[in-house]
């Protein structure tokens, strides 16, 4: 009952924070959200401050994600390469760690 | 020169040395934030140790001052490391061209070490690399 629950607000999720974006290996569009921000991050004594750039794609959509997959922003063209092994979060979302450039 | 005003002096001269060998960089000296890396890479100097040699003499103290540097280039991954490279390379040549700071210090040098990158990360981003090396200073102080 509750994974229903959560494929719907996963559903609405989509339709109103994402956006359309093609991806390597899967036909079609899928529904992706854009997370871009900045962080400070650690490194000898200091810190500095990193831009964090990372792409949420439910699991129903896009079943295995990988390094080196493209994903291509619908709306600005923009292509992104996923730079690391994409991790799933507890809400069906792969979380992928992407860099800008195709 | 009293030993706080000599080795200030010194870790002076050495961020101007930083900011001449790595004229595109952003170099800072003991930086209290965060910041960012610019398009002509980063430095990070800080105020480091100066300790004094077990053979001084009475009347004066000879210093050995290990200031820590931390360089990146702009980039990921080879280009990066080119980069981080050649920031490294122009600073080892600002060094070698100015062995006593404008007649400040005796001697001035960079560490024969090496203890790898320090790398800062986070999830979403590539790491940035920074290449550590100490710019040694010795010097002597009146008492």
């Amino acid at each position: 009952m509750f994974k229903g629950f959560l494929d719907e607000l996963n559903a609405i999720d989509d339709d109103l924070l994402g956006e359309d974006a093609a991806w390597t290996g899967v036909s079609g569009l899928v529904r992706v959200h854009d997370v871009g921000r900045e962080q400070a991050a650690g490194f000898g004594p200091s810190e500095t401050i990193l831009t964090v750039r990372l792409i949420r794609v439910q699991r129903s959509l896009v079943a295995a994600p990988v390094e080196g997959d493209v994903v291509t922003l619908a709306a600005s063209s923009e292509a992104l390469t996923v730079i690391a092994e994409p991790i799933l979060d507890g809400d069906g979302y792969w979380v992928c760690e992407v860099r800008e450039g195709g | 020169m009293a030993v706080l005003d000599k080795c200030f002096a010194v870790a002076a001269a050495v961020e101007a040395l930083l900011k001449t060998a790595c004229p595109g960089a952003d170099v800072r000296f003991d930086p209290p934030k965060a910041f960012s890396i610019g398009a002509g890479g980063a430095v990070a100097a800080f105020g480091g140790d100066a300790e004094e040699q077990p053979d001084s003499p009475l009347t004066s103290a000879l210093l050995h001052h290990g200031l820590p540097v931390y360089v990146v280039g702009a980039g990921v991954g080879a280009a990066g490391r080119a980069a981080t490279r050649a920031l490294v390379g122009q600073i080892e040549a600002a060094a070698a061209a100015d062995r006593t700071l404008g007649g400040l210090v005796d001697h001035l040098w960079i560490a024969p070490e090496f203890s790898g990158v320090s790398a800062a990360e986070a999830l979403g981003a590539d790491a940035a690399e920074w290449f550590p090396l100490t710019l040694m200073a010795e010097y002597s102080v009146s008492r």
